[in-house]
């Protein structure tokens, strides 16, 4: 296929943020600005040609260092529907101010441009430098909240850490290359085929490109940039960075795991299904105990925050260790596991956050105490926190149970009984972690004593207009709407994450 | 006609819980000043044009229609029949075999009974509540909902399902709405229903994994899924049976008052609100119970023919330990805790006992303790409502706050209360006593010890309840007790149902007998 096509979503998007640039810096105060609205709809462009290059099937394009493969539609669907809720959340936020708002979008459509591209890069060099990119953009976001100590400790941690974290990844890359001769992924498989690298080569470049990646998808012991970027800065940036990032180095890990260190296992009684090691060292047993400390530490962590974005970002934690996980396991059944439980808790994550947003908007703080008694006044809000967490975590009634039971699922088939037991454990922690926060919002009932005409939420800070209130429980409704679906459909929706998954199956 | 009312008998709790989110709400009444933050604005509410009345009365419609199916389901089974009917089945997450499979049969029909009473009453019960009424309508449906789920489930994975989603609405519940301790009482309900949860997850992996071919369904896991497949760890072959077995038991006992692990129980009946004691009893006596049953039978009989003596042993230890302990109670809560944990143990004890008459005595004691329980515990709340009190034995600090001579003023409340006690004790006429027959003879085919063990501990369980009784009805008026009121229409019209119940269960068991036990030997079959 033509190798402008391959890339046209990439493009729409890039236009995007082109016009938006330049309709910022024409900008002569007019009191009514659209300039979101033409974000949205070039990125409704964008995800429509995303739709049409994945009926022309696996392409390839640039010499081979871009390929469109069923993963690889997944992610870009996922980073352009995560820049959508990322400009619908800070039109509905207060948290930041509405000059500055285009000046948001512009950098999500950055990040977002960087995770289209990483979603299909096959190549070492421009997966490395999509990542970098999405780094400056995130980094950007990170800061964004004006004058906030926080915000400005997210944005150099997470910063100083992508560029350590960037520095080891391209060591990683030029040791491969050293090695092989070549960044592109395809090229790189053949000759590890041809001639694997010896135990001390291996275990090198795994442990340098382990460091680099583990940063992107927030794994122990690279995750403590996390919870500062969900807390600091305004929400709907927080919301991006947790779940671009994460979502960047995910693909990352998919492309390397499954070609660097994996090779397709031959089936004569069917089609391929599964990966084995490849080469002489196996990473599989340092890989497993990177997954049981990345399952732990977010539940552990959890359990003693008293702010109610800091404890999302804990909770979510443990799904880098679910995701790892599922990529350990070197299956198709495992890798569209990994895919759904993703997609399922970042809508969750994302959607939990939303609702934090609208409180910080209603309260003034996302502080435990705060929120005391606030379910009273806010019913759907606090019910859709409820499922939205249960969601991230993976409790019934939520899809992200049967997520994360097809993952431990896998574990268990895979005789890797430890990490089930962790995975396990992990929700049970999270559980209760979840907990205390639900019960912070719907405490205080019985002691209150509400009386007509008087405030519900004796802290409260002021109210939103109606058509404000309308505005964000639509947008609630469309966190809730993919993870009802998910749940209802969660049949059809594996089949179609094996099928993308499949592509993989064809280095 | 019964086509898809078990999924129209889970919906509708689930429909009246959405229903207390949308009815009866507060609506904001001022808005914001544009886009700035003004912390002087008016910040008043009015209700909305749906009070809180129709909430409620959605809340009871909803309930009782789900009642009302569930009657119906049990009255239209066919009496003969051993396997699950009335079953609806649907294909849910064709790539793990997980489906929607519900159905009835002769160990479920009695706590779908059981459910379909209590539930109804327990929302009528909680109709004067002020704040959060609407709330704790919308849980105890959410718990309706689950519990009834966990009961009728057909596939493993929606069982598992239906009984983790009722965790969470006792852990709002009790930390609400409960006495003053009750973050702690909460905090130990949502960390052992948690653990408990993990552990039956775990057993949940272990049975699929280990089946040929891969499935939840538990007629075809009945079929011998899973029998004689075992795998290695450390060295030591382990029967996938017995692992998964122990992990579904460690889940389950965490959930049900079961010694030494009955701590957050005794707690919750302590600190829980009435209602919510009740419904706590139901799930940890009859739901948790059912399921320990269905399972075991048919997932693991292997590994419950091994254990069945150590099933009995544990049951005749909770028999005494709930006897011996609730001879030292001074308040009412705890004294039914320690009465539940004594009735859980005779359960335990026809369980293990394998034998016809055993089972069988199990099922029905699931329903007819249930219902009396109920029946105290509401009593309980309404005592504590008017008194504010629940002790019935005095000591040098309580001497004003003890209870006594309630017969007096309330004659209606005493004799609720006496049949509900003449149920737990097995006394002729009502339904424990059928019950309790059933299980002594079942404990008799095991080992003559455990019946004389379970005399001794029914001993202690009548001393302390006539001396409840006594202390609490009889005895002389207090200042507590001096103008008690006796029942209120409201009362007496969710109490008298199980009054009825009971007696009716007592009297003519023949029906639901006869609907246990075709299904009791058909799980008993394997085993002999």
């Amino acid at each position: 296929m033509n190798d402008f096509l391959i890339l046209l979503p990439e493009v729409f998007i890039l236009i995007t943020m082109v016009g938006a640039v330049l309709g910022e810096l024409g900008y002569r105060g007019e009191r009514i600005r659209v300039g979101w609205l033409t974000i949205v709809f070039g990125l409704v462009g964008a995800l429509l040609q995303v739709f049409l290059i994945a009926r022309f099937g696996i392409s390839a394009g640039f010499q081979g260092s871009v390929k469109v493969d069923g993963v690889a539609v997944f992610f870009k669907v996922l980073a352009i529907v995560l820049a959508l809720y990322a400009v619908g959340s800070a039109q509905l936020s207060d948290e930041i101010a509405q000059h500055r708002r285009p000046e948001f979008q512009i950098l999500v459509l950055g990040g977002a441009l960087a995770l289209t591209v990483l979603s299909s890069a096959s190549d070492l060099f421009l997966i490395w430098a999509c990542l970098q990119l999405l780094s400056v953009s995130c980094g950007f976001l990170a800061a964004f909240g004006t004058g906030s100590v926080r915000s400005t400790e997210a944005a150099v941690k997470y910063l100083v850490l992508s560029v350590v974290s960037g520095t080891f990844l391209l060591f990683g890359i030029a040791l491969l290359f050293s090695a092989t001769h070549s960044t592109r992924l395809d090229q790189i498989h053949a000759a590890l085929v041809a001639a694997p690298l010896s135990i001390q080569a291996g275990a090198m470049v795994w442990l340098f490109l382990l460091m680099g990646l583990s940063f992107y998808v927030a794994a122990f012991p690279f995750h403590t940039w996390f919870a500062d970027a969900l807390e600091g800065p305004p929400t709907p940036s927080s919301s991006f960075i947790s779940v671009a990032t994460r979502a960047g180095g995910l693909v990352a890990w998919i492309r390397v795991l499954t070609q660097v260190f994996g090779t397709v296992e031959m089936d004569s009684a069917g089609p391929a299904r599964h990966w084995t090691i490849l080469g002489q060292f196996d990473w599989t047993g340092p890989m497993a105990v990177l997954v049981a400390f990345s399952l732990l530490i977010g539940p552990v962590l959890a359990l003693g925050q008293t702010s109610g974005r800091r404890m999302i970002a804990t909770l979510a934690l443990t799904e880098a260790g679910f995701s790892l996980l599922g990529i350990l396991v070197l299956d198709q059944e495992g890798l569209s596991a990994v895919l759904y439980s993703f997609f399922v808790s970042l809508v969750g994550l994302m959607g939990a956050l939303f609702v934090l947003q609208i409180f910080v908007d209603r309260l003034g703080s996302d502080a435990l105490n705060r929120l005391r008694g606030a379910f009273q006044a806010n019913v759907p809000e606090s019910i859709a926190l409820v499922l939205c967490l249960c969601a991230l975590i993976g409790l019934p009634p939520m899809p992200g149970f049967v997520g994360k039971f097809a993952l431990l699922g896998s574990a268990v088939d895979h005789e890797w009984y430890g990490l089930a037991a962790a995975g396990v454990a992990a929700i049970a922690l999270n559980t209760l972690a979840a907990g205390r926060l639900i019960f912070s919002l719907m405490g205080g009932f019985a002691t209150q004593t509400v009386a007509p005409g008087s405030p519900l939420v004796d802290e409260r800070v002021w109210l939103p207009t109606p058509a404000r209130v309308r505005g964000q429980r639509l947008f609630m409704g469309l966190f809730l709407f993919p993870l009802i679906t998910a749940a209802i459909f969660s049949d059809a929706l594996f089949r179609l994450l094996e099928r993308a998954t499949q592509g993989l199956m064809f280095p | 006609m019964v086509q898809h009312l078990i999924t129209f008998m889970l919906a509708t709790p689930v429909l009246g819980a959405i229903l207390q989110t949308v009815i009866g709400g507060q609506v904001p009444a001022s808005s914001r000043d544009g886009e700035t933050n003004s912390p002087s604005a008016d910040v008043s509410a009015k209700p909305s044009r749906l009070g809180e009345g129709s909430a409620s009365w959605a809340a009871l419609s909803a309930s009782l229609a789900s009642a009302i199916c569930g009657v119906v389901l049990v009255a239209s089974m066919h009496p003969k029949v051993a396997e699950p009917q009335i079953v609806e089945s649907l294909p849910w997450i064709g790539s793990y075999a997980i489906s929607y499979e519900l159905g009835l049969d002769g160990l479920s029909a009695p706590v779908v009974i059981l459910i379909s009473l209590v539930f109804p009453l327990l929302i009528a019960a909680e109709w004067t509540r002020g704040a959060g009424r609407r709330g704790i309508h919308g849980l105890l449906l959410i718990l309706q909902a689950s519990l009834l789920g966990a009961v009728c489930a057909q596939d493993l994975f929606l069982l598992f399902f239906f009984w983790s989603m009722s965790a969470l609405p006792f852990y709002f519940l009790i930390g609400i709405w409960g006495g003053a301790d009750r973050e702690s009482a909460a905090f130990r309900s949502i960390v052992t229903a948690a653990l408990g949860n993990a552990l039956f997850f775990g057993a949940l992996l272990v049975v699929y994994y280990s089946a040929e071919p891969n499935t939840f369904s538990l007629r075809l896991l009945a079929q011998g899924g899973i029998r004689g497949a075992g795998f290695e760890i450390l060295g030591y072959n382990v029967s996938t049976s017995d692992l998964a077995f122990f992990l579904m038991t460690s889940g389950l006992i965490l959930r049900a008052p079961i010694w030494p692990f009955h701590g957050w129980f005794t707690k919750v009946a302590v600190e829980a609100p009435a209602t919510v004691l009740v419904a706590s009893v139901v799930t940890v006596l009859a739901v948790a119970p059912s399921i320990f049953m269905r399972l075991s039978t048919q997932l693991f009989p292997e590994t419950l023919g091994k254990v069945a003596s150590a099933v009995v042993v544990v049951g005749v230890v909770n028999l005494l330990v709930g006897g011996v302990c609730a001879v030292a109670q001074r308040g009412l809560r705890s004294l039914l805790a320690f009465v539940a944990l004594g009735e859980l143990g005779l359960l335990l004890m026809g369980v293990g006992s394998l034998s016809q008459a055993g089972f069988v005595g199990a099922v029905y004691q699931q329903l007819v303790v249930g219902l009396a329980l109920a029946a105290l515990g509401l009593l309980v709340g309404v005592i504590s409502e008017r008194t504010r009190s629940e002790l019935f034995t005095a000591d040098t600090e309580s001497k004003d706050s003890t209870l006594g001579g309630v017969a007096l003023g309330a004659p209606g409340a005493a004799l609720v209360a006496a049949i509900a006690s003449a149920s737990i004790l097995g006394v002729p006429g009502v339904g424990g006593f059928v019950s309790h027959a059933l299980l002594v003879i079942g404990g008799y085919s095991f080992h003559p010890f455990v019946v004389i063990a379970a005399g001794g501990a029914l001993l202690l369980g009548t001393y302390t309840i006539l001396n409840m009784y006594r202390r609490v009805f009889l005895g002389q008026t207090t200042a507590l007790t001096a103008a008690f009121e006796d029942l209120r229409p409201r009362e007496k019209l969710y109490l008298i149902p199980v009054v009825i119940a009971l007696v009716g269960f007592g009297v003519y068991p023949k029906p639901l007998l006869d609907l246990v036990r075709p299904t009791v030997l058909a799980m008993l079959s394997s085993f002999n």
